[in-house]
């Protein structure tokens, strides 16, 4: 509805602008009036936006300049809520590369081990390398007598390796 | 150290764009000419080397820098070679495609109005990119979908090199949509590995120069169609819409998918009012681009051919609809790579693709169809983010209509635009997803695909109105000054193509 009703503006304009420029209301000056009328509404919406947005971008650009790489890197699993301290502590225990299986009921969890984990690639727990345990360590979710014991982070954060 | 990398990795997609661009006839040999296809030339080098990459990464060439760069020397290079073979730039389209180059300044020097305007633009667009290159360097990475899908495909990539069945295919990455097209990743990646160092903030400038890029093509394009007076307006106005540079920093593929999809719509908007082959073949291009980008691209593009092809089949232009068909035999070629490796490997999409046109799954959720539409207007209606473009675009479809003038070209953007927005409606028909929490999560973004079409719509009608509405009164004073000349709008009037 409210769509139809900027058109019908969008279209009042046009006539409006035709009868200004051209003082006569026919198809050469409507035309004239459509063409300009996006012009004059661009000439409006940038002078009331182009500087308060140009300044919102250096406010913002001024707040993340303090904003290190490393922190960087985990802003966007602090923002899902992870325990990103977890995740980091799990890449130093499991080698670059190894494969990995995910214990756990929480998605985001889930979904930010397999991005920090990288390249190491999610599989079943029956093949991978390591256990990663987020949230809950359930020996029913694994082959425990396949794996050392878990190396607890806190509790219920732990990893597994496979025996070898 | 990032940047020199950054800015080795884009002169090299910059190269491959001005081969493609000489191919079809598109820029002048000379600086200034090239300084001012520059933006055109990156988003058609960006679009046409990374499908070639794509292609050669499926078959087991891993997607490393030392391939980008022999990519881009072949495709720079056997740009030049066609041009060559063409016999170089015809006449008529030699000041066609020199109109923003040195025919702007010819025009300038005569127009005092327009040299303000250009200015003006120039200055007003260069603060306001500058402001947020400030911005893109130190933006962090926060939207989901930037690191739990793009940025994990392009990670993926860029240590793998080539994309392993074990991620795309399996199942415990279901959730990252693997049948997504990889360009973007693959940007990110070559980015990555261009900077030396995995710098998700840096990234976000690969992103800003797709946006100064865009805003460049725009403006190169649209001198050809329409004096600067009116189309600067409208594309600062787009430039700084919410919607298109706020949403580019998300690092999501919505926005670059649009920008290829707004300049190759606008280009087979041309060519089917001039009919030059080199516009349609960069259109096809830049549309390549787009559905190599998203999904939704590939419904762009199939709505921009299949709508131009039907305008060309009811005006019994045969001649046309043959050049169109090789264009989109050339599209499907380009984007084949991905979807035959896809098909190959068994990854699967989230969209149930075979159920799509079946009745009875159609009907059994037949109440998707309202909210959906619902959704899709409401976010096309939200003017925070897109400055009334799209009622602009409709009113002046509608003036078109009413007037007489380039009646064809508006019904195409409409068409356009209605055929996307039905695709659109259409996937969340069929999504398994609850409504709900897909509308929620994404009409916003999807949306952005039919707004710039709708721009690309607006510029060439406005310039097709202006042509009509103030061709006396420019004529009149041309002939008091003594300074006419053939306008560029009469290029390609021998195709005897109807506007």
């Amino acid at each position: 509805m409210l769509l139809a009703v900027q058109l019908a503006g969008v279209l009042a304009g046009a006539c409006v602008l035709a009868a200004a420029l051209g003082g006569r209301l026919d198809r050469r000056g409507l035309a004239l009036g459509g063409a300009v009328v996006p012009v004059g509404l661009a000439c409006v919406l940038l002078g009331a936006t182009l500087y308060p947005t140009a300044r919102n971008l250096l406010v913002e650009a001024q707040r993340n300049a303090a904003v290190t790489p490393q922190e960087a890197d985990l802003i966007p699993g602090k923002s899902a809520d992870v325990e990103v301290d977890f995740v980091e502590w799990a890449r130093s225990q499991i080698p670059r590369g190894e494969s990995f299986h995910v214990v756990t009921d929480d998605v985001d969890g889930y979904q930010w081990i397999t991005y920090r984990l990288l390249p190491g690639l999610v599989t079943s727990a029956d093949r991978a390398d390591w256990i990663v345990f987020y949230g809950k360590v359930d020996p029913s979710d694994y082959d425990a007598t396949r794996f050392e014991s878990p190396r607890t982070f806190q509790d219920g954060f732990a990893v597994a390796r496979r025996l070898r | 150290m990032p940047y020199a990398g950054l800015l080795g990795l884009d002169s090299l997609l910059l190269l491959a764009g001005f081969g493609v661009l000489l191919a079809c006839g598109a820029v002048e040999l000379s600086t200034r000419g090239a300084l001012a296809a520059a933006g055109l030339a990156f988003l058609v080098g960006v679009a046409s080397v990374l499908m070639v990459t794509v292609a050669l990464m499926v078959v087991g060439v891993p997607a490393l820098l030392p391939t980008v760069a022999v990519v881009s020397v072949a495709v720079a290079g056997a740009g030049l070679l066609l041009a060559r073979r063409g016999g170089g730039l015809p006449r008529r389209d030699r000041r066609a495609a020199a109109s923003a180059g040195r025919n702007v300044w010819e025009r300038l020097r005569a127009t005092s109005l327009d040299r303000w305007i250009v200015t003006a633009f120039a200055v007003a667009f260069g603060a306001f990119a500058l402001a947020m290159l400030l911005d893109a360097a130190v933006t962090t990475i926060t939207a989901y979908d930037a690191w739990t899908l793009w940025i994990r495909k392009a990670l993926v990539l860029y240590h793998f090199g080539t994309p392993p069945a074990a991620f795309f295919a399996s199942p415990d990455y279901g959730f990252t949509s693997p049948d997504y097209p990889l360009l973007l990743p693959l940007l990110e990646s070559y980015s990555f590995q261009a900077m030396g160092a995995i710098d998700t903030q840096t990234l976000h400038v690969q992103f800003w120069l797709l946006y100064v890029a865009f805003g460049w093509a725009l403006a190169y394009v649209g001198n050809r169609i329409t004096r600067p007076a009116i189309w600067a307006p409208i594309v600062l106005l787009a430039l700084v819409a919410p919607g298109i540079w706020g949403a580019l920093l998300t690092a999501y593929a919505d926005v670059p998918m649009a920008m290829f999809l707004c300049v190759g719509v606008l280009l087979v908007g041309i060519w089917l009012s001039r009919g030059r082959p080199g516009d349609l073949a960069l259109g096809v291009v830049l549309l390549a681009g787009a559905a190599s980008t998203k999904n939704e691209g590939l419904m762009a593009a199939v709505s921009v051919l299949v709508v131009a092809a039907v305008l060309l089949a009811v005006e019994r232009r045969f001649g046309a609809l043959r050049r169109l068909g090789l264009g989109a035999g050339a599209l499907l070629l380009l984007i084949l790579p991905w979807r035959a490796w896809s098909a190959i490997e068994g990854v699967q999409g989230q969209l149930p693709l075979g159920q799509g046109l079946n009745p009875g799954y159609l009907a059994g959720r037949v109440d998707r169809v309202v909210p959906a539409v619902r959704a899709l207007v409401d976010a096309l209606d939200d003017q925070d983010a897109w400055l009334y473009l799209l009622p602009l675009a409709l009113g002046l479809a509608v003036v078109c209509l009413i007037v007489g003038a380039a009646r064809r070209l508006a019904v195409f953007y409409l068409a356009s635009m209605a055929m996307l927005s039905g695709f659109l409606v259409w996937a969340y028909w069929i999504s398994q997803a609850g409504i709900e929490w897909h509308l929620g999560t994404s009409v916003g973004r999807v949306s952005t695909g039919v707004v710039l079409v709708a721009l690309a719509g607006l510029l060439q009608l406005a310039g097709e109105l202006h042509e009509r509405g103030a061709a006396p009164i420019e004529e009149a004073v041309e002939v008091a000054v003594g300074e006419r000349e053939q306008p560029v709008e009469a290029v390609g009037a021998g195709s005897g193509a109807p506007r």
